[in-house]
């Protein structure tokens, strides 16, 4: 349920799916991630503005037999809108990185993330707004010396007053 | 799938030319030494323009290059060497972190006018840019100046080894790719790996090419096949006939086949420690514990080795080595008896390669006064007696390392003249179940 915070702001919570192609070093890996999105965006009454927070995972398992990936982030970032449909946004935060072999070996990094949406919003129902959209992240992990490039589409689902 | 050569986004490099940089705009901007260059058709060689060069550096430099090159079937691009002129002008002007060096592709940082293991890095710089684990390990393995002993630790730590990365490690494990896959798969895995400490994502890629898990692998590193460095050992061979041949220790070296077991005696009118090393599988940590004292006016090694080619290296200063080989297979003390070797006036140095250091070897030194005993290998055992031992027990009056060293692990042998009986082997306590090469030098005490 959207939920007002005081003078004119608005929460909307919102879920969706995620499905990204892996390109550059980090391809050598896998060629692919999806995954699942929640998110909250606070608005303010009548401002094409917005702050959110976005947590991603995608799992992986076509990295060898018996091997799987995970791949997590938390971000934070700002949503704009360009009249009732476009919306673009940039996010930054942090990431985790899961990796497990199978009985051999399970390693988490951690890193720092940086990604950009644009996405087309519209009604899908009463107090029920879906976006679909593209978008562009890049990881990098401590432990690495390259970055992790994913571009990828999204539809999310979020909740309006 | 994997590419064949994935884009690197940035180098490990990178890293050190940050710290560097942020070094060089709080304590004043370095510079390159640049005020004289030598160029040769593989290498630009830049120097501080009061520096004296020696001119046989560029042929060292493509020699070296050649024998790499030749040996991986890389084709290294052309390299640039800036030689600082010491450590000092090395750490105030380079872009390296705290080291002796530093290589940034096809450019090398060193104060040390060939450094081998960075020449490594920069000869593979266009093969790829692996784990941090393959690149170290690489650089430590492909070594015909200066072997390194590798050693594949607790195979169980294997992920901490990699993440670290430990050079000795790295080494074993370059040890086995080639051995399990040759020159030519190595370097296709060199280009292939990504550049990570990451123990998952490096041993993910790992058994994917190798098809061997890596914690398997860890284990089978404890195997002495993989414990040292390698050299294919095209350098010119000491002429057979004993003349000397000059050259400057850790910057060159010279190479000596032994048709069987036998006595090799290395003469170096520069008084300095040479040794031999197994080219195959230089099991020789190096003579790290010997300490920094002016040279004798000539020293000779005498070295039980098996058959096979070996390297002949300095420890320091320039060199000038005969060599005289003498077919035998018995090292007992009686046979040693029986040849003595004249050891008066000068530094003498008992040896055995790692393939026959297991056994006991005896020499017989004819000595005409107190000596200073320098254990040169990892924990070689070692005896000096005034007579053959008999075997009803210990002879009266033998030395040996464990009861007698200081702890800068040497001894000062009383007064002695006439024959003493040296033996060195391994010491198979210290490092089980690895053969090494064992060595003792007896100087002449001031």
């Amino acid at each position: 349920m959207p939920t007002a915070t005081g003078a004119g702001w608005r929460v909307e919570p919102s879920a969706g799916a995620l499905a990204d192609a892996v390109f550059g070093n980090a391809g050598a890996l896998t060629q692919w991630a999806a995954g699942a999105q929640l998110g909250a965006t606070a608005r303010r009454e009548g401002s094409p503005w917005g702050l959110r927070l976005r947590l991603d995972i995608e799992p992986v398992t076509d990295v060898g037999p018996g091997a799987s990936l995970a791949l997590a982030s938390a971000r934070l970032g700002v949503e704009r809108a360009w009249g009732s449909h476009l919306v673009g946004a940039v996010d930054a935060g942090g990431a985790a990185r899961r990796l497990s072999i199978s009985d051999e070996l399970t390693h988490t990094a951690i890193g720092i993330e940086a990604s950009v949406e644009l996405g087309w919003r519209f009604v899908v129902a009463r107090r029920c707004v879906a976006t679909v959209g593209v978008r562009y992240a890049e990881t990098w992990f401590v432990s690495d010396f390259f970055f992790w490039k994913r571009a990828g589409a999204l539809l999310s689902v979020a909740l309006t007053r | 799938m994997i590419p064949l050569e994935p884009t690197r986004a940035f180098s490990p490099w990178t890293f050190s030319v940050l710290v560097g940089v942020l070094a060089a705009l709080l304590g004043g901007c370095g510079d390159l030494p640049d005020g004289q260059q030598l160029e040769s058709p593989h290498f630009r060689y830049h120097a501080r323009a009061d520096a004296v060069l020696d001119p046989g550096i560029m042929e060292r430099l493509e020699r070296h290059r050649t024998e790499i090159d030749t040996f991986y079937g890389v084709e290294s691009g052309p390299i640039d060497y800036y030689l600082y002129r010491d450590r000092d002008d090395f750490t105030a002007s380079s872009p390296c972190p705290p080291s002796s060096g530093c290589t940034n592709g096809r450019s090398v940082y060193a104060y040390a006018p060939l450094f081998e293991h960075e020449l490594v890095h920069a000869l593979f710089a266009d093969a790829g840019e692996p784990a941090l684990v393959v690149q170290e390990g690489l650089a430590q393995y492909a070594a015909c100046i200066q072997p390194e002993l590798g050693g594949g630790g607790v195979p169980e730590q294997w992920p901490g080894n990699v993440e670290g990365p430990d050079y000795a490690f790295g080494e074993s494990l370059v040890s086995w790719m080639l051995t399990t896959g040759g020159p030519t798969r190595f370097v296709r895995f060199y280009g292939d790996s990504l550049t990570t400490r990451d123990p998952a994502v490096f041993a993910l890629q790992f058994e994917r090419f190798w098809g061997h898990r890596l914690a398997d692998v860890a284990g089978e590193l404890q195997d002495a096949r993989f414990a040292g460095s390698s050299c294919p050992c095209t350098a010119p061979a000491l002429p057979a006939d004993g003349s000397a041949v000059s050259f400057t220790a850790r910057q060159d070296y010279r190479t000596v086949d032994v048709a069987q077991e036998s006595r090799l005696e290395l003469r170096n009118g520069g008084g300095q420690l040479v040794y031999p090393y197994a080219c195959a599988n230089a099991l020789v940590d190096g003579p790290y514990y010997l300490p920094d004292r002016p040279p004798s006016s000539g020293s000779l090694t005498v070295a039980h080795v098996g058959a096979g080619r070996y390297g002949v290296i300095g420890f320091s200063g320039t060199v000038s080595i005969g060599q005289k080989q003498t077919a035998q297979s018995d090292w007992s003390c009686e046979a040693a008896a029986a040849n003595p070797i004249d050891a008066r006036g000068r530094d003498v140095t008992a040896w055995a390669t790692a393939d026959v250091a297991s056994g006991q070897t005896w020499m017989a030194l004819r000595l005409e006064g107190p000596r200073t005993i320098d254990m040169l290998t990892a924990e070689t055992a070692y005896e000096v007696c005034p007579a053959c031992p008999t075997r009803a027990g210990p002879t009266v009056g033998c030395v040996d390392f464990a009861s007698t060293a200081t702890s800068d692990n040497y001894i000062v042998t009383p007064p002695a003249s006439g024959i003493v009986f040296v033996s060195v082997r391994m010491n198979p306590s210290y490092f089980d179940p690895l053969p090494l090469s064992a060595g003792v030098r007896l100087r002449v005490s001031p």
